[in-house]
């Protein structure tokens, strides 16, 4: 009963807090609603078993990338007046998208409310996950290392200077 | 689970991973000695040894790391095909570098990552892996069509590039979750089996969608074709050249397998999409680019109307339509990388060509080049007796004997409107005087790799059966 509470919470929490991140001007502002976006998902893991999971979404995204983006923000130091919006007929038509799509996407979630899958038990446990890494999923667990490689390599070339 | 380690099924990857890190620690050191690099010729033996391993062990198949990765004909097939583009793409890309002056070893160590992202997607069926792989191939194809970061429009093609890559990534992504959500399975062959026999899900289908749309993206099909002439008209032309073959080959490889081996046959709405998006990019892709006057958005949209004719056999898997993609691909890697290899032999130092004006009457100061490049264009138009006569017509064969007959209609009608922005382009070479009549510089790594493709694209055109039969059976257990 008090986890399906705390679901609802969490999940208003989101939506709240993620209108607020388009809604605000300030950017350093809808960066620090995105943080609290995160955290709620991190909330709703943990309910839904996958604590791992709940915490490395703090960690990595709460801690490391929302720091990140505020540092991004200060640091391009632009005029506020920049950032005043205009109504445009691209942006009319980019909101009518966007509003089929949420409904497309209501309408395939909604049949899946019946009929999801439930977790198995054990679903999310770090043992669980660490051995998952290292046996079924050995191989695309190694092929990031080089993913993250190959993304060293490329931003070191455009970011330095010669 | 246990442990399924099989080193035979990832040959090719450990062979360019290999290569991979010996070029950054070549680079590295010559570098840090002020010696010149030669992490191209690395390159070279890497690719041929890529290329190589397919034909030595054709046939022999396995699975390893628990069904994750298939090492079967079909992933044979494209490694081959990606080694051929790399060798191909080393050896004309040396020239534009020197021309622009960023002669940089980067540039193939970025080559060989993003071969080895390719080599894994066309390896896999776990959607996972499968986008890991699709990561590994674009980040590195971002960097290269930003090579030339001193310049604002390969900065501008790059970043482009980067940021619709990165919402493409994340469509795809959301539909695998989405698919997940409605199967339980993030593996091509395990959602067959949950989707065969029952209806589908709304939400698989969603997924689905999804995830074809990420597809469209990495192969420029309409309407998810906006950044393709901005960014291969920024990027090094070397890079440009990748961007068409390459990543559209891997991109069309991973669509193959994905969605063939997930849902046959197709769902009404899936069927439709792919009908609709290959309507629209043969018509749109052609008649954008009658009007261009910059070959390199020229040949930007000609690679969005190709991926169009290409989608035709994916709508006509039942009729041979796969292996027509196939041997389409193979057709239009070594046209497509010829056209721009031309371009690359014909521009001067500091000055690469790209406007139409800039190649008039460049055919009497160099005939060679004239002549290879009348040979490429009339295989991209689908000419007789070169290839891509061949690759058209196995592929609209194919679409008709499926019941497509007015998408084969369409394609055959907007191939004639190919024929015009091509033959405009031959107009322009031959036609006019030429004016300068100073010579380009001459490249020898350019003049073989030049003569290699015109050789393959006669080739292919006077015997098609033989590689068309090796399409099909490297298609054997797909279809």
């Amino acid at each position: 009963m008090l986890a399906t509470m705390l679901i609802y919470i969490f999940g208003a929490l989101a939506i709240f807090s993620g209108l607020m991140m388009i809604l605000y001007r300030n950017p350093i502002h809808s960066a620090l609603w995105f943080g609290l976006v995160l955290f709620s998902l991190a909330g709703i893991y943990a309910l839904m078993q996958a604590h791992f999971l709940a915490l490395i979404q703090i960690l990595v995204y709460v801690g490391a990338i929302t720091v990140l983006i505020v540092y991004v923000i200060a640091l391009l130091n632009f005029d506020q007046r920049d950032l005043v919006g205009k109504v445009t007929i691209l942006k009319g038509i980019a909101v009518i998208v966007a509003a089929i799509l949420f409904i497309e996407l209501l309408f395939y979630v909604g049949g899946l409310y019946v009929k999801g899958i439930a977790p198995p038990p054990e679903f999310g446990k770090a043992a669980n996950i660490g051995l998952a890494t290292l046996t079924r999923y050995l191989f695309p667990f190694e092929v990031i290392s080089i993913l993250l490689l190959v993304a060293v390599v490329g931003g070191v070339y455009i970011a330095k200077k010669d | 689970m246990k442990l399924d380690i099989n080193y035979f099924v990832i040959l090719p990857q450990i062979v360019l991973t290999f290569f991979f890190l010996l070029q950054l620690v070549v680079d590295a050191y010559s570098r840090s000695t002020g010696r010149k690099s030669y992490v191209g010729y690395l390159a070279l033996v890497g690719y041929a040894l890529l290329a190589a391993i397919p034909v030595v062990v054709w046939g022999v198949t396995d699975t390893g790391f628990n069904g994750m990765v298939l090492f079967d004909k079909f992933a044979q097939f494209m490694d081959f095909l990606f080694g051929i583009v790399g060798i191909l793409i080393v050896l004309i890309a040396p020239r534009y570098l020197d021309d622009v002056g960023r002669d940089r070893g980067e540039f193939y160590i970025l080559l060989t990552a993003s071969l080895l992202g390719m080599s894994i997607m066309v390896s896999t069926t776990n959607l996972i892996l499968f986008l890991i792989a699709l990561e590994i191939m674009s980040l590195a194809v971002y960097v290269m069509a930003g090579f030339e970061k001193e310049k604002g429009r390969s900065v501008e093609a790059a970043f482009k590039y980067f940021i619709m890559g990165g919402v493409a990534s994340a469509v795809f992504l959301f539909g695998v979750a989405l698919v997940y959500a409605g199967t339980g399975s993030v593996d091509a062959s395990l959602i067959a089996k949950k989707v065969a026999g029952c209806k589908v899900l709304p939400v698989v289908l969603g997924g689905l969608t999804l995830v074809l749309a990420g597809f469209f993206f990495k192969i420029a099909a309409v309407p998810f074709h906006m950044w393709t002439p901005d960014s291969y008209e920024g990027a090094p032309t070397p890079a440009t050249a990748f961007m068409a073959v390459g990543v559209k080959a891997a991109a069309f490889a991973g669509l193959m397998r994905i969605l063939i081996v997930s849902v046959k046959p197709y769902p009404l709405v899936i069927e439709a999409i792919l009908w609709t998006v290959a309507f629209l990019t043969m018509l749109i892709g052609n008649f954008m680019a009658v009007i261009q006057d910059n070959l390199k958005r020229l040949l930007a949209y000609s690679s969005i109307a190709h991926a169009g004719y290409m989608l035709l056999g994916l709508l006509a898997y039942k009729n041979g339509g796969l292996s027509a993609v196939l041997f389409y691909l193979l057709v239009y890697a070594f046209a497509d990388i010829g056209a721009f290899a031309v371009l690359i032999a014909l521009g001067k130092d500091g000055e690469p060509v790209e406007y139409i004006d800039q190649i008039k009457g460049k055919a009497s100061i160099h005939p060679l080049l004239g002549a290879a490049m009348i040979i490429f264009l009339f295989s991209l138009a689908g000419v007789p007796p070169t290839a891509g006569f061949f690759g058209k017509l196995f592929l609209f064969k194919s679409a008709i004997s499926a019941g497509y007959i007015w998408l084969a209609v369409l394609g055959i009608l907007t191939s004639v409107v190919s024929l015009y922005y091509y033959l405009r382009v031959l107009v322009y070479m031959y036609m006019y005087e030429p004016s300068d009549v100073v010579p380009a510089r001459q490249s020898v790594s350019v003049g073989i790799g030049l003569a290699v493709m015109s050789f393959f694209v006669l080739y292919l055109g006077t015997v098609p059966a033989k590689f068309i039969d090796i399409a099909i059976d490297a298609l054997k257990k797909l279809v």
